[in-house]
């Protein structure tokens, strides 16, 4: 009962709501909570890995062991390749109304001005084909020990693949053992999840009283270009989910509050993974298997906040240099901004070596782009992570199988992995 | 008090100079006798080398070095700004209109034809201002001074006139596409418009003029030569030798230096005020 008052989206949101004003009101005090913030998110992050993995490896192997199950992967593949274009197509519509770097004012491009002064330093520009590299797990112990999230998805799915079709007795018991360090790390996770609200009140102290006014409003444009593709998009989503009667109306969606609410408070995605998992299993009757492998997966490559970011702040800064675009130019935005923005792990200035082969291949100056990323992060960041948990989520109820038939199918009702029960 | 002391120590100083100048070197003797210095500064401010203030009166490091000098040789320091550009202060030297130019001057072979210098007081580095588009549209980075010289044969650089780097392009590629500028401010926003893709000048002035310009950074990109130098020193009229030779040991008290973000200026304190 007291773990539920203190993880209600209500009572999340309010937290976060007075977080925002101690930082406002009250720098100081807000500076002196934010490490206490940070130590909470550090131990949310204890279980995030293995759970990523353990989902992974036991819901792609289940799910290629199951027979009917397997049917699905195409059409998940299929749904996951149609989704990433809506999106970028949204952002480059949005980008093009709004034109969020045109006639800035002389004080907005100082404000910028000032900051690169402090930051002169040129963008990395790796080459596309290392960006690739870096995606194949050629070491896993490494990766592990690096957070190399990308090439822990890829070696996970690849177990997974194996144990799923591994022709040997101790596959389905590997698969159990699995499944149970599953249960055991979400079981950890919800007892550290328990004074989210704590937690996000420090964090969001110290975040509001670190915010920089003056680049705030030298990017306000690019902030309403994002937060209107964001919206549009996010609408998108819930009338293709009720349209093609994947819920069961928009009221089913308050299933996925509290992991929608949690991710855009606490601007992280993978916070909420095993609460989506929990919320698509137990709310939305999706079956385990599919959660378990779907929504890790989502949440590292169906990340469509950040195409909208990468495209939105490619289109920013040709306006600002007053560089059009030909048709092919935005062709190669349109795939490269959907390569890029789902390949990179985290916000900010870590989007920076995704986004620099991108503006050079289109002649942009791409030294503003590290500040706007960083100085834009604590303001888009929090629906980035909301769009990556309601994509993964749209990804899995768009791709999954009819729940009736899916039920009858496998002659069990929908179970929720930690035996929480539905 | 301690004010009142220095001034006279100042004035005390000065009778005793002005009695002792017949003792003098020939070169220095006639200049401590007339009780003046006249330093030629050009009428542009190179901030922080030269700049003017509300009231119009000279300074920067360039007026700062000058007083000094006066300070120590006991004279009064006469301030001439009526030429535009540094090759006409040196001309301005070179007739003897002004005993020395100590006004951003660079050391070049051609210049030397026509007045004595001092040993440098001030070395930066040879720059590019680069306009941001045109940098990203030709592949990023920062040109050598080879690739840079085979580019001007026909991309167009700002330069700004009368200047010591005219000289520098040209000896080192002939067919250089020279914008010539009659102000720097106007070369500068003509690289941020890309009316003209690149300039050419030294650091100094440029990281003064980004830093107190920082919508510059958006739209311009620096580039460095650091083993293309560019030797800052006092010109000196032709028919006083010994004052170049009392100059460098004076500029032994002297150090400027520069770096990316700033230049500073440190002067003894026994001979700065």
């Amino acid at each position: 009962m007291r773990r539920l008052k203190l993880t209600d989206p209500k009572i999340i949101v309010a937290g976060t709501v007075v977080g925002g004003l101690i930082g406002t009101y009250l720098p100081s005090v807000g500076l002196a909570l934010k490490p206490i913030g940070d130590l909470y998110i550090a131990m949310l992050s204890i279980c995030i890995l293995p759970i990523m993995m353990t989902a992974l490896i036991s819901g792609t192997g289940e799910m290629l062991r199951h027979p009917s199950l397997r049917k699905t992967f195409p059409r998940f593949a299929i749904v996951y390749v149609t989704t990433l274009t809506i999106p970028c197509a949204v952002a480059l519509a949005i980008g093009w109304l709004i034109q969020p770097g045109a006639g800035l004012s002389a004080e907005a491009v100082t404000s910028l001005g000032q900051k690169m002064s402090a930051a002169a330093q040129s963008v990395p520009t790796p080459s596309i084909v290392d960006f690739f590299i870096g995606l194949i797990p050629s070491n896993i112990f490494r990766d592990l020990t690096t957070n190399n999230f990308v090439s822990i998805v890829v070696f996970s799915i690849l177990l997974g693949i194996g144990l799923g079709f591994a022709d040997a007795p101790a596959c389905e018991e590997t698969l159990r053992v699995i499944r149970t360090l599953f249960a055991a790390f979400s079981r950890i996770f919800e007892w550290i999840l328990a004074p989210l609200a704590i937690g996000l009140l420090c964090l969001m102290a110290g975040v509001t009283a670190r915010i920089d006014g003056e680049v705030f409003f030298s990017l306000i444009s690019f902030f309403i270009a994002f937060y209107a593709a964001g919206l549009v998009v996010f609408f998108i989503y819930t009338v293709a989910l009720i349209a093609l009667r994947r819920i069961d109306g928009l009221r089913a969606l308050g299933g996925l509050r509290e992991p929608l609410t949690m991710s855009f408070l606490a601007n992280n995605p993978f916070i909420a993974l095993r609460p989506t998992i929990s919320a698509l299993v137990d709310r939305l009757k999706v079956e385990d298997d599919v959660a378990n492998m779907a929504v890790p997966f989502g949440i590292i490559a169906a990340q469509h906040g950040q195409i909208i970011n990468v495209i939105l702040v490619t289109l920013f800064l040709a306006n600002l240099y007053g560089i059009d675009l030909s048709p092919v130019d935005i062709a190669t935005l349109a795939i490269a901004g959907m390569v890029g923005g789902t390949a990179v792990i985290g916000g900010g200035a870590t989007l920076a070596p995704a986004l620099a082969p991108i503006l050079a291949s289109l002649g942009i100056p791409g030294d503003l782009a590290i500040i706007i990323l960083a100085a834009s992060e604590q303001i888009v960041g929090p629906l980035i992570s909301l769009l990556t948990i309601y994509a993964a989520a749209t990804l899995v109820l768009l791709g999954r199988r009819d729940p009736a038939t899916a039920a009858a199918n496998r002659g069990t009702p929908p179970q929720s992995p930690s035996g929480d029960g539905a | 008090m301690r004010t009142v002391v220095a001034l006279l120590t100042l004035w005390c100083a000065s009778f005793t100079l002005a009695a002792a100048a017949q003792d003098y070197l020939p070169g220095v003797a006639d200049l401590v006798a007339s009780g003046e210095l006249k330093v030629g500064v050009f009428t542009w401010d190179a901030p922080p080398m030269i700049v003017t203030d509300e009231d119009g009166k000279a300074g920067g490091y360039d007026v700062r070095i000058a007083e000094a000098i006066a300070r120590t040789l006991g004279v009064k320091l006469t301030i001439v700004r009526t030429e535009k550009t540094a090759n006409a202060v040196i001309e301005q030297v070179a007739r003897g209109d002004v005993d020395i130019a100590v006004s951003y001057i660079s050391r070049t072979p051609t210049r030397a034809l026509k007045v004595l210098f001092t040993r440098p007081y001030l070395s930066q580095s040879h720059t590019l201002l680069l306009n941001r588009t045109f940098v990203a549209q030709r592949g990023g980075g920062c040109p050598t001074v080879r690739a840079f010289l085979d580019e001007i044969d026909g991309t167009p650089v700002g330069i700004l006139n009368g200047s010591a780097h005219v000289e520098r392009v040209l000896h080192a590629q002939p067919n250089a596409n020279l914008v010539r500028y009659d102000s720097f401010d106007e070369m500068m926003q003509a690289v941020r418009s890309g009316a003209v893709v690149q300039s050419f000048q030294g650091e100094v002035t440029v990281h003064r003029y980004l830093a107190d310009h920082p919508a510059m950074r958006v739209f311009t990109q620096v580039c460095e030569f650091p083993r293309w130098t560019d030797n800052i020193a006092i010109a000196v009229n032709g028919r006083r030798p010994e004052l170049v030779d009392f100059l460098n040991v004076f500029l032994d008290h002297v150090v400027v230096s520069a770096d990316h973000e700033s230049t500073t200026l440190t002067i003894d304190p026994w001979y700065d005020e």
